[in-house]
């Protein structure tokens, strides 16, 4: 080995000073397992190791940040590095991280610093994931280290929740024993950032919301019941459901805070549903969330609201989607009324509260926030949907049902707001999306398709719009005036030109994404395959694939994959629609081919689908009562004596009855395959045959043998009587026997012998 | 302003005479210096049958716009007898596109001439009609609105000739605009019109002038119903060659199978202009598979048909009867759907 790597030593030399790609192929080579051997510890090994140290040692942030990355490195490709260095490594990481994040907050942060502290977290948390579940390991170099790391990690979760969370869920998830002492310093530090929870950005959010969940791991199950209920089998879910529980009776009061505004009680089932939310529950672990202020007064204060349901619906869909090492019991039907409690709030249906003051400001806030609230309520199924599944189909009518309400009616109408749906864009591909996630548990069988079929109209709506030029250019032309109708003069005075906007009303097109076409394709998919639309939305969706894939072909140069697959789609399933649009589609892909399109175009059906069973007619036939579809039967043998006249007069029958069979199924060029010559070899066999039973084997006894070797030896292409009836038709040159000796005809040399046999049938 | 007046000024201004130079040309006066041996005028060509039909077809097409009804009645009954010659030919483009634009002609025999042509052409070759489904839904329902009374009333005759020839494109292709048409034929008021009282009323007088040409009207509304609410399965699948299952994937064997798709035709945002319109909300609606066309007629037609239909039973007649027949075929529609 000595021989073919470099030696450690080597290294070590160089190991301080190397930077850049002299570092990066060292740590590439330190993966070599070459390094992995016992008989290094001793001298290479250990002295590199020393050095390793050392860096991680240092003051300077780059020879931490090189030594981090060594140690990662080094310790999961090399088992006795690991095993002799781990809780060293782990000590001297833990004290760096500490020293690096005490006075986190106050030092002089520089990006530098800030990289390396990244640098230590990670090395910290693969170290700790490499020792965990080695027993002896674990024993000596992580449990000893754990009660100082994990509330030196408390603390630095202040100052960056996002590096230092996911390692605490971690750590919470594997040692829930351990960590159960540091338990409330967690819980303060998570109200902490539920304080401000609004301005964490997202990954931090739903990390904040898991580590909450996981809290529940930390007690043991049935801690707090009665002594005289201790003998009950307790569940090992219990706390869990708890926290579950507690996080689900903090809508109750919150969607409350609605019944201020709207009229709920004029929706005596909305009421019903309010009244049997889960109540409080006094034991928790939960973190506490702030209190709420909203005032009636200052109407932006109920966006308060929904900021706080969104904050509620991400916890809750933490304790649906996080993996546990028990089962646990998810209350369906709780979460399911919620759901739907949260998406009837609308005004649709609900008229506001009757002493209400109505002016612009609090009815605009109102109409703002409620599809904000009702947003939840489909986050909600959408996470149970991807998660449990099938188990919804209970209640999959009351969710249906309820997913309807967050269309936008027109007042007193029942007609869709197109108007209203442009600024709902969002949420209504999130409904789209719940569509399709919940379809796929709900297979075919729907009996309201009225959601189905406005989603259709206004996903149609929704990626068109800003995209079409007639609307864009009236809508334009509509805000320059009543912006400009106002105070003209002093407008024109301050105001650039607005002159744009009437000559090229085309360049204020806001761009869609194309993750709004996979949403909206995919629901299209999935509602054509599903039921059989009306159609005019049958034509929407048509039209809008042609045009978009066209559009799509000139201006990227490529059609994007799902406007393929809906193509496809839409061919398949032509609904109610006349004619499919086959050659529509395949000249769209016509560059790229499309293998369901070249099946249609160019159909190989499988050979003998058409099987004739043979009718004893006469006597004669019992000498040869092998079945029709049993090609090749051993039959009498005098084929030779042919005469030309009977040939074509069978030939004739032949072909007309099984051009009949076939139906214009297959045109002959499709089926002239590789066989013909074969099969054109069978006509004179066949005069034999009488008109009726055109099919039955009579060969010579030698074609017999080799076709039922041929067939054997190739099952995809046997010869079939379709095979044979297309020969039939076109009319046998006498020069074809010659050319049948051509290699391409079979890869055998079995085939050679017929065609000497029919030469022979020809001559006479 | 000031570029204007001095334009006038131009105008007024005396061009000054210069001797030795000839005087200018007044700008009125005529040239009159050409010379020629014939004028040709092309409408006034004498016709003589010559042994190329297609030829002498199109030079007679001009004549369908001449300003005489007998001329243009002569010319469509010559038609008649040259269609079934032509009609596989290039000619038939043009006679059709010629030919169509008359169902709107104010003289009544030669919109007599032109239904029996029309007849001709479909029996001929229905797939002509087919094709040209387009510019006979727009005359037809040109017809229907016409302000003459009588194009009017003739308008249900012409649907009826469509109707027998290529009805199934007919209902797929106009099912709305031609119930609509129709209703406003028979002074039948549709719920969600602008002026509902107003248009009516000189309908029902004229239609009252005239209560002989009424019942053809009612049964070609019947028919059309008839046809359009039916399930296609039976009636036009027949004709198919190739079976259900994969009739769809091969070739079609109609003219312009996508033209619902409209994928060449340039809409316009529907709530500007058309919003005035009665049932305004149908107009972007496919009217392709029976069932729609059910619905759209079940939820917007039905309803005025059986209100107005008692009161002609009750008349008694031929109207009498046809309407009797409708309601009929009322109630058959709606067990249909139920």
């Amino acid at each position: 080995m000595t021989s073919q790597v470099v030696p450690l030593s080597t290294f070590v030399q160089h190991l301080e000073s190397c930077e850049g790609y002299e570092f990066r192929t060292m740590i590439k080579m330190l993966a070599s397992p070459a390094y992995a051997k016992q008989q290094l510890l001793k001298d290479e090994l250990s002295v590199f190791m020393a050095k390793v140290l050392k860096l991680l040692r240092s003051k300077d942030d780059y020879q931490v940040w090189k030594g981090c990355h060594i140690a990662t490195v080094f310790c999961t490709y090399n088992p006795v590095v690991l095993c002799s260095f781990g809780g060293e490594l782990m000590g001297i990481l833990y004290r760096a991280l500490e020293d690096a994040t005490k006075y986190y907050g106050d030092s002089v942060q520089t990006e530098q610093r800030k990289v390396m502290v990244r640098a230590l977290v990670k090395t910290l948390d693969t170290l700790m994931d490499l020792i965990r579940g080695k027993p002896s390991l674990t024993r000596e170099a992580l449990t000893p280290h754990l009660s100082a790391i994990i509330p030196m990690l408390i603390s630095f979760g202040r100052c960056e929740p996002n590096l230092s969370l996911p390692v605490i869920k971690k750590l919470l998830s594997k040692h829930s024993t351990t960590f159960r002492p540091h338990v409330g310093k967690l819980k303060q530090l998570l109200t902490e950032l539920y304080g401000h929870y609004q301005s964490l950005d997202p990954v931090t959010r739903k990390v904040v919301c898991d580590t909450a969940a996981y809290l529940h791991l930390t007690q043991k199950p049935g801690n707090n019941a009665n002594e005289h209920q201790a003998h009950h089998k307790s569940f090992p879910d219990e706390h869990w459901r708890a926290g579950l529980f507690s996080v689900l009776s903090q809508f109750g009061p919150v969607v409350r805070l609605w019944g201020e505004i709207l009229d709920i009680g004029s929706d005596e089932n909305l009421a019903r549903l309010l009244e049997t939310l889960p109540r409080d529950t006094a034991n928790d672990t939960s973190p506490l969330l702030p209190a709420l202020t909203v005032d009636i007064n200052k109407p932006v204060t109920l966006w308060h609201i929904s900021a706080r349901l969104e904050q509620l619906t991400d916890m809750v869909e933490s304790f649906i989607r996080l993996p546990t090492l028990f089962p646990t019991r998810i209350p369906l039907g709780e979460l399911v009324k919620v759901s739907e409690i949260l998406l009837s709030l609308t005004t649709n249906y609900l008229p506001l509260k009757r002493g209400l003051r109505r002016d612009a400001a609090l009815t605009g806030s109102i109409r703002s926030a409620l599809p904000e609230t009702q947003l939840q309520g489909i986050r909600l199924l959408r996470c149970l949907s991807d998660h449990i599944g099938k188990n919804l189909i209970t209640y999959m009518p009351a969710i249906l049902s309820s997913m309807e309400l967050f269309i936008p009616l027109k007042d007193k109408k029942t007609s869709i707001d197109y108007q209203k749906c442009v600024d709902l864009q969002n949420g209504l591909l999130q409904l789209t999306a719940l569509m399709n996630s919940i379809a796929q548990h709900l297979g075919h069988k729907v009996e309201e398709m009225s959601l189905a079929i406005k989603l259709v109209d206004i996903c149609a709506y929704i990626i068109e719009h800003k995209q079409n030029l007639d609307s864009a250019f009236s809508s334009t032309s509509g805000t320059a005036k009543a912006a400009g109708g106002a105070k003209k003069k002093e407008y024109k005075a301050k105001t650039g030109s607005m002159s744009d906007l009437f000559s090229h009303p085309h360049k204020f097109l806001h761009p869609v994404p194309l993750e709004n076409y996979t949403v909206v394709n995919t629901y299209y998919n999935m509602a054509l395959t599903h039921w059989k639309l009306p159609s005019t939305q049958q034509a929407k969706i048509t039209k809008y694939c042609i045009y978009y894939s066209l559009s799509f072909k000139e201006k990227l140069g490529y059609i994007p994959q799902t406007f393929i697959e809906l193509l496809n789609t839409i061919v398949l399933f032509p609904g109610k629609d006349r004619f499919s649009i086959l050659p529509i589609a395949v000249h769209l892909l016509k560059e790229t081919g499309d293998p369901v399109f070249d099946v249609l175009c160019n159909p190989k059906l499988p050979l003998e689908m058409i099987q004739i069973r043979r009718q004893p007619t006469s006597s004669e036939d019992d000498t040869a009562t092998s079945e029709a579809e049993e090609y090749a039967a051993p039959a009498d043998q005098d084929d030779e004596h042919l005469s030309d006249d009977e040939h074509t007069t069978v030939d004739d029958g032949v072909a007309t009855n099984a051009v009949m069979g076939l139906n214009n199924l297959v045109s002959s060029e499709t089926l002239r395959s590789e066989q013909d010559s074969a099969l054109e070899t069978q006509h004179p066999e066949q005069a034999r045959t009488s008109n009726l039973v055109p099919d039955e084997a009579s060969e010579g006894r030698e074609d017999a043998r080799i076709f039922k070797k041929r067939s054997s030896s190739d099952e995809q292409d046997p010869p079939s009587k379709r095979t044979r009836a297309v020969a039939a038709q076109t009319p046998v040159p006498a020069a074809v026997p010659v050319d049948n000796g051509e290699p391409e005809s079979d890869d055998g040399s079995d085939f050679e012998i017929p065609e000497i046999e029919l030469s022979d049938a020809d001559e006479e | 302003m000031a570029k204007k007046k001095t334009l006038k000024q131009q105008d007024f201004q005396k061009k000054k005479l210069k001797v030795g130079k000839p005087k200018q040309a007044a700008s009125n006066a005529t040239d009159t210096s050409f010379v020629a041996k014939t004028i040709h005028l092309p409408n006034q060509t004498k016709l003589t049958s010559t042994n190329d039909a297609e030829a002498d077809l199109l030079r007679r097409l001009s004549l369908c716009k001449h300003h005489s009804e007998i001329t243009r009645k002569e010319t469509l009954i010559y038609l008649q007898v040259a269609v079934p010659r032509v009609i596989h030919g290039q000619v038939a483009s043009r006679l059709m596109s010629a030919c169509i634009p008359l169902m709107c002609d104010p003289n009544k025999h030669v919109r007599e001439e032109l239904l029996k042509l029309l007849d001709v052409v479909g029996s001929c070759d229905a797939n002509t009609m087919r094709l040209y489904m387009r510019p006979l839904v727009l005359f037809m329902g040109s017809a229907m609105t016409h302000i003459s009374a009588g194009v009017q009333r003739d308008s249900g005759r012409f649907l009826q000739c469509v109707l027998r020839h290529a009805g199934h494109e007919l209902v797929r292709a106009a099912w709305v605009k031609m119930l609509r048409g129709l209703c406003n034929v028979l002074g039948w008021p549709l719920r969600g019109a602008a002026s509902a009282s107003a248009g009516a009323g000189s309908n029902v007088v004229s239609m009252h002038k005239n209560r002989a040409l009424q019942h053809q009207n009612l049964q070609a509304l019947a028919d059309f119903i008839r046809l359009g609410c039916a399930e296609p399965a039976a009636a036009a699948l027949a004709g198919c060659a190739a079976p259900a299952l994969y009739a769809k994937y091969l070739l079609p064997d109609c003219p312009q199978p996508y033209s619902h798709l409209k994928l060449f035709v340039r809409e316009f945002p529907a709530d500007t202009a058309a919003a005035a319109r009665p049932l305004h909300e149908l107009d972007t609606l496919v009217c392709e598979d029976a069932a729609t066309r059910r619905d759209v007629f079940l939820g917007h037609f039905r309803p005025v048909l059986a209100a107005q239909l008692p009161s002609l039973v009750k008349d008694g007649g031929d109207c009498g009867r046809v309407a009797a027949n409708l309601l009929q075929l009322l109630d058959h529609v709606q067990q249909a759907a139920a």
